[in-house]
């Protein structure tokens, strides 16, 4: 059974493209990861891309649910 | 009283960590502050056991990597040190200020640590930044700066006397205007990521116990 959803995996990897080459993510202890190391854990959906998968989701319902707008004009 | 820091620095994320903390420590200098900086060889757990049993710091700031229940220390051999462990070591901590700049450590070590007094600011979440490869150092990264700063700001705060949470409201304010500063240029590639990860590090901020706990001098 896949870990993220078709429509979720499609988003998460479109929104990797725009992330520029020489940017790398430090994810504590788990490493530091290039554009390309994240599309590769996001295909494989092992706990690298589950968990940057999730971090997407969450910062997409906060956006929708109008949480982002509302702490910044706090 | 003093102030007992960890410091770290043997792969590329301990490596901004502890850029980031040599910025606090010549803060704590200039203000002539009683600290204690923990680093290699001395980064082990049993010293840095010794330095909170003798030296009863008050204000305790790690600096690592971290799961719910541990903070680490150096790598030894490979193998990263618990320096505090949940159910091993955590008391030691109990009754102090603790700001961990660690992953997850405030799902579980955080509130154990509380329980019976303290206060322990921490992260739920993975603490992330983005870092951009073509500055080798990080002085030069002002990717990095965009996510380390409102971490070394909630430091300084506590380090200035405030309460912990205002340290933590000045370390969310620092991280919205690095929202909007980044909304403003919401065309360039990867500014929505750095949001998003911005807002992972704000979201998953927590301040556990005795909100209003301070640090003095």
């Amino acid at each position: 059974m896949s870990k993220i959803s078709k429509e979720l995996k499609e988003l998460v990897l479109w929104k990797i493209d725009e992330i520029p080459p020489h940017h790398k993510l430090s994810i504590g202890s788990k490493g530091v990861f290039t554009k390309e190391d994240l599309r590769d854990h996001v295909e494989r959906e092992d706990e690298i891309g589950v968990m940057y998968a999730e971090m997407q989701l969450n910062f997409l319902r906060a956006l929708a649910k109008g949480d982002v707008s509302k702490i910044l004009a706090q | 009283m003093t102030i007992l820091i960890t410091n770290p620095n043997y792969d590329d994320t301990t490596g901004y960590l502890y850029y980031y903390t040599k910025k606090l420590l010549k803060f704590i200098e200039l203000k002539g502050i009683k600290h204690i900086e923990v680093k290699r060889p001395k980064l082990r757990r049993g010293e840095v056991e010794n330095y909170i049993i003798k030296n009863k710091p008050s204000l305790i700031l790690l600096n690592g990597h971290g799961d719910d229940k541990t903070v680490y220390g150096d790598r030894i051999n490979g193998v990263e040190e618990p320096i505090i462990e949940e159910g091993k070591n955590h008391l030691l901590l109990q009754g102090k200020l603790v700001y961990a700049r660690s992953c997850w450590a405030a799902r579980s070590l955080g509130k154990k640590c509380t329980y019976d007094g303290g206060c322990f600011i921490g992260y739920d979440v993975p603490f992330q930044f983005w870092v951009d490869e073509r500055m080798s150092i990080p002085p030069k990264d002002k990717t990095a700066e965009l996510f380390l700063e409102p971490s070394n700001l909630l430091a300084k705060t506590l380090i200035k006397g405030n309460s912990a949470i205002e340290a933590v409201r000045k370390s969310r304010e620092k991280s919205k205007e690095n929202i909007m500063s980044l909304l403003k240029k919401k065309k360039e590639p990867g500014t929505m990521s750095k949001i998003m990860v911005l807002w992972n590090n704000m979201q998953g901020q927590k301040i556990l116990g005795d909100i209003n706990m301070r640090y003095s001098s």
